[in-house]
């Protein structure tokens, strides 16, 4: 079978640091500097986003494209977009395209709802036409109709993302490629957007999916591929590609401890996280812990500067990804300060026996990350039999609470 | 797929059929393929302009109305500096008139230059997000301005049919002279305007060097003085930019004693015509990955 997407040895390099077009004067010092000296831009100030990257993808497919923050997916999914071209290789395709990497692109809030709609919808790449057959369905869809006619800057920011996705959701291309947009929206609506990416390629249409939610990934892909460092690394079904990205270590990060070069994508700088790890009583590092032993981490941070107004949570995902449990400051009970910039505490939630790994975030009151490490921690959770469980010291056991205190995995 | 599934998915994408590749490479080189993508994309304008539109005068309070407003409180100005004040000479048409004239010709193109050398920037962010031909977002702000610029000629008309009745003034209006003067001022500052944005993407200070020198070109035209009240040797300066010819087509086109120099149109009308090919040329390079660059 003919490929509808057929990407070949793609690569796309960022110059970094100043990308020496600040001004004219500069460059043109530059380019003197460069004519002395052939390797003036050397080979440490390229960045490869995408590094020599190939794949087909075939019709019907469903294919996630998975990978830790900065792996280059983004980027991939941009250079399919046409939105820039690859530095090297080429990229076929097959039939009419749509990329949803935003939702509502090009809305503006002085237009009403309807004009937004055919707005948005000659962006994406529709027609007047094809737009006019489709009215009813997506104002029906979005669920807005009573504010059809009011400009959108009046709307609820849920009610702008509603209307955005609707339009995008009655896109009718060959191939669709969409980023990440289902991380808006309630969670009732997801689900509607996801039944609706479902039906789009079981007409035999090709879409392409970026998500974190490895949920919806494992819901609605068929196949996966997975990118590190800009490199694809696995192209298998998305069973096997979410496992091994789950069961990797995420770039340089062995054990909780986090490398001091490590790129963070989504932090702030002014407190990096160095270390989580769990510990038993006399802080020894574990991996294995008996059911309902405490689970107490240990927490080392790199303070830049003197932020004193930070938070805490820990994500835990079991190992087919779906996130068990959410420990913020409500179920997280501090033990001690080790040193200025170690801290010992609680996590105060009991989980079944199984694998898990776990997310971990500093923020401040506002919502403000100041770090944040996915897939920072695996740890096994073991079962024990009653007598060693009784014999375990320091756990505190109440019956009350014993019910709402454990949390179940699904299925 | 069999061919029952392969019959019923062409039925119902009518253009989006399976022959239709794309090709993504490196090659930045613009193609006349380029071009014709913009006809899948006349809906898209069509929007963009009418977002242009109403984004700019809704909840404003005299609307449309505003579009008349400035070109006759810039006449009202003129007139009374230049010709109740300074005393300046204007003998072929009646003064009021010539500034109207020469000020919606210089608002169009003054306007379509500084918006559309704007249009990478401004919409860096929508062009980071989606692909559409770039192509399009110039051009919708042209489409805007010669919204403007036509509901302005409409004033121009009736200023003219007054004069003619109270003044006496030979009005003929010539539809070819403006036609050809409202284009060439489009061509010339959509093409510099284009140049302007490629290279403001690579050189941020080029924009502010740039709009400064097109904004002096105002006073080498004949926007506020007319040529024949000019030494000779200032003249030929004024004669060398493309838009003196264009201002006094126009005028010609509505005052049918009026002159204008048909050597010196063909000769800025040609000019016009290589800056805005390469205007196209260049954008056309430079859209492929502007995204990187803003």
């Amino acid at each position: 079978m003919e490929p509808v997407i057929s990407v070949k040895n793609v690569t796309k390099e960022y110059r970094l640091g100043a990308l020496s077009t600040g001004a004219f004067i500069t460059d043109v010092i530059d380019m003197g500097k460069s004519l002395l000296n052939r390797d003036f831009h050397s080979e440490k100030e390229i960045l490869k986003a995408v590094n020599n990257v190939s794949f087909d993808v075939f019709d019907g497919d469903i294919l996630g494209v998975v990978g830790g923050n900065g792996a280059g997916k983004s980027t991939l999914l941009k250079l399919l977009s046409r939105i820039t071209i690859p530095t090297k290789g080429e990229i076929e395709i097959k039939g009419k395209m749509s990329s949803l990497l935003e939702v509502g692109t090009g809305f503006h809030p002085e237009l009403t709802g309807r004009e937004n709609i055919y707005l948005n919808g000659t962006i994406l790449g529709m027609s007047k036409f094809e737009i006019d057959s489709k009215l009813d369905q997506i104002i029906e869809f979005s669920g807005v109709e009573k504010f059809l006619d009011t400009p959108v800057k009046r709307y609820s920011s849920g009610m702008v993302v509603r209307l955005g996705f609707s339009v995008a959701a009655f896109l009718e291309p060959d191939i669709l490629v969409v980023d990440e947009v289902l991380a808006v929206g309630d969670s009732a609506f997801q689900e509607k957007c996801l039944g609706r990416l479902k039906d789009i390629s079981s007409k035999g249409q090709v879409v392409l999916f970026v998500s974190h939610n490895l949920q919806s990934l494992k819901k609605l892909c068929t196949r996966g591929i997975l990118i590190q460092n800009g490199k694809l690394v696995l192209d298998s079904t998305i069973e096997n590609v979410l496992e091994s990205y789950v069961s990797k270590t995420q770039v340089g990060i062995e054990n909780g401890i986090i490398p001091k070069e490590m790129k963070r994508a989504l932090a702030s700088g002014e407190i990096l996280i160095r270390r989580f790890q769990l510990v038993d009583r006399s802080i020894n590092v574990i991996n294995q812990l008996y059911f309902r032993q405490p689970l107490r981490c240990i927490l080392d941070v790199d303070r830049s500067s003197n932020v004193t107004d930070v938070y805490f949570t820990a994500l835990i995902f079991n190992k087919d990804g779906d996130k068990i449990a959410h420990c913020d400051k409500e179920i997280t009970s501090f033990v001690k300060l080790i040193k200025d910039e170690s801290f010992l505490f609680d996590l105060n939630i009991t989980l079944t026996p199984g694998s898990y790994y776990v997310d971990v975030t500093l923020y401040n009151e506002a919502g403000g990350q100041y770090d944040y490490i996915q897939n920072c921690y695996q740890f096994e959770v073991m079962n024990i039999s009653f007598e060693n469980f009784s014999t375990y010291s320091g756990a505190k056991i109440s019956g009350t609470s014993y019910s709402e205190m454990i949390v179940e995995t699904k299925g | 797929m069999n061919l029952e599934e392969t019959s019923l998915r062409v039925s119902g994408t009518i253009t989006n059929n399976m022959t239709n590749v794309t090709k993504i490479t490196s090659s930045k080189r613009f193609l006349f393929r380029d071009l014709l993508e913009l006809r899948d994309y006349k809906d898209l304008l069509y929007h963009m302009f009418r977002r242009e539109v109403i984004a700019t005068y809704k909840q404003s309070i005299f609307g449309v109305l505003w579009f008349i407003a400035q070109p006759l409180s810039l006449t009202l100005v003129y007139y009374f500096i230049f010709t109740e004040i300074a005393d300046l000479k204007i003998t072929k048409m009646p003064p009021a008139l010539f500034y109207l004239t020469g000020v919606v010709a210089w608002s169009t193109f003054q306007e379509i230059y500084s918006n559309t050398s704007a249009c990478i920037v401004n919409n860096a962010h929508l062009f980071s997000k989606v692909y559409f031909p770039r192509l399009i977002a110039p051009l919708s702000v042209v489409s805007t301005v010669l919204l403007k610029t036509l509901i302005q000629f409409l004033g121009i008309l009736i200023f003219s049919a007054y004069a003619n009745y109270s003044m006496g003034i030979d009005v003929f209006i010539n539809p070819i002279y403006l036609f050809l003067s409202v284009l060439m001022i489009v061509l010339l500052s959509f093409g510099l305007g284009l140049l302007t944005a490629s290279l403001s993407v690579v050189y941020k200070d080029l924009k502010f060097i740039l709009s400064y020198a097109v904004g002096l070109l105002m006073y080498v035209s004949p926007v506020m003085y007319s040529i024949e009240a000019l030494d000779k040797k200032y003249a030929i300066l004024i004669k060398y930019n493309p838009l003196t010819s264009f201002i006094e087509i126009l005028r010609s086109g509505i005052v049918n004693s009026y002159s204008f120099d048909q050597g010196d149109f063909i000769r800025s009308s040609v000019v016009t015509c290589i800056v805005f090919v390469l205007g196209i040329l260049v954008f056309g390079k430079v859209e492929k990955d502007c995204v990187d660059r803003v």
